[in-house]
């Protein structure tokens, strides 16, 4: 809905409509079933709460989604227990296996395939359900310093904030979510040619 | 020249950060020639609309 005054009522619907896709962004960033149905739970009763102030600028599926992204923002804050250690990091900040995507010479040992504009809704429709798909196999602290990147379009220097790492850590955390879904997506997104 | 191994890292920190004015003369030096980090940056640029349509679709 853009634009259209909404009588209260029919917001409340609409609210209620967009929880399943809340829910699904939720726990996408947090990758923490529980804690996301609460925090989708308080972001449903702040825009209830809020309902009369919802001048009707922006779509309701937006505006629910600023809304979301404050929460986890705070739900990450109440959490966060200081700067992560190397131990915490594990693995995913480490680079051998990226650098192996690349040969001795540093090319690509298989090139990035020719990706068909997904422009046509079909098409995108296909190309999302692959992605999240995709998202979900990321590792934990990559797939949620992506999120809070892409998806709720947080700057880099806070996303190092609320993850608790430093900036280079951030940058391979998100070169291994890019490269991984990048990858994911040239094998498992069929285009129509077939080729997968 | 760049490799295509650096030229993908500085593709995502681009997305990230503003890169030097040397940085960006490589990379586009390096993606004049090469079309596989040209589908890269592609693919990253993509990553990133999807998951702004996500919030708003």
């Amino acid at each position: 809905m853009m634009g259209a005054r909404l009588e209260p009522h029919d917001l409340r619907t609409e609210i209620a409509r967009y929880r399943g896709d809340l829910l699904r962004i939720a726990s996408l960033q947090l990758r923490d079933r529980h804690l996301a149905e609460d925090v989708v739970q308080e972001t449903m009763l702040s825009a209830l709460a809020a309902a009369d102030s919802y001048a009707g600028r922006a779509r309701v599926k937006t505006w629910l989604v600023g809304i979301l992204k404050h929460k986890v923002i705070d739900a990450l804050r109440a959490r966060s227990r200081g700067p992560r250690t190397l131990t915490d990091l594990g693995a995913e900040v480490g680079t051998d296996d990226l650098d192996a995507l690349f040969d001795d010479s540093g090319l690509w040992r298989v090139r990035p395939r020719e990706w068909e504009d997904p422009t046509q809704a079909v098409r995108q429709r296909d190309f999302d359900r692959v992605l999240e798909t995709c998202l979900r196999k990321l590792p934990g602290l990559s797939a949620q310093v992506f999120v809070l990147r892409e998806l709720f379009e947080v700057s880099a220097e806070e996303v190092c904030g609320l993850a608790g790492v430093t900036r280079n850590h951030l940058n391979v955390l998100l070169y291994r979510a890019r490269m991984s879904l990048r990858g994911c997506l040239d094998l498992n997104w069929v285009t129509e040619g077939g080729a997968a | 020249m760049m490799t295509c191994w650096q030229t993908s890292r500085l593709l995502s920190e681009a997305l990230d950060r503003d890169l030097s004015a040397e940085e960006r003369e490589e990379v586009r030096r390096h993606l004049a020639v090469c079309g596989a980090c040209t589908r890269c940056r592609g693919q990253f640029e993509e990553l990133r609309r999807a998951l702004r349509r996500m919030a708003t679709a």
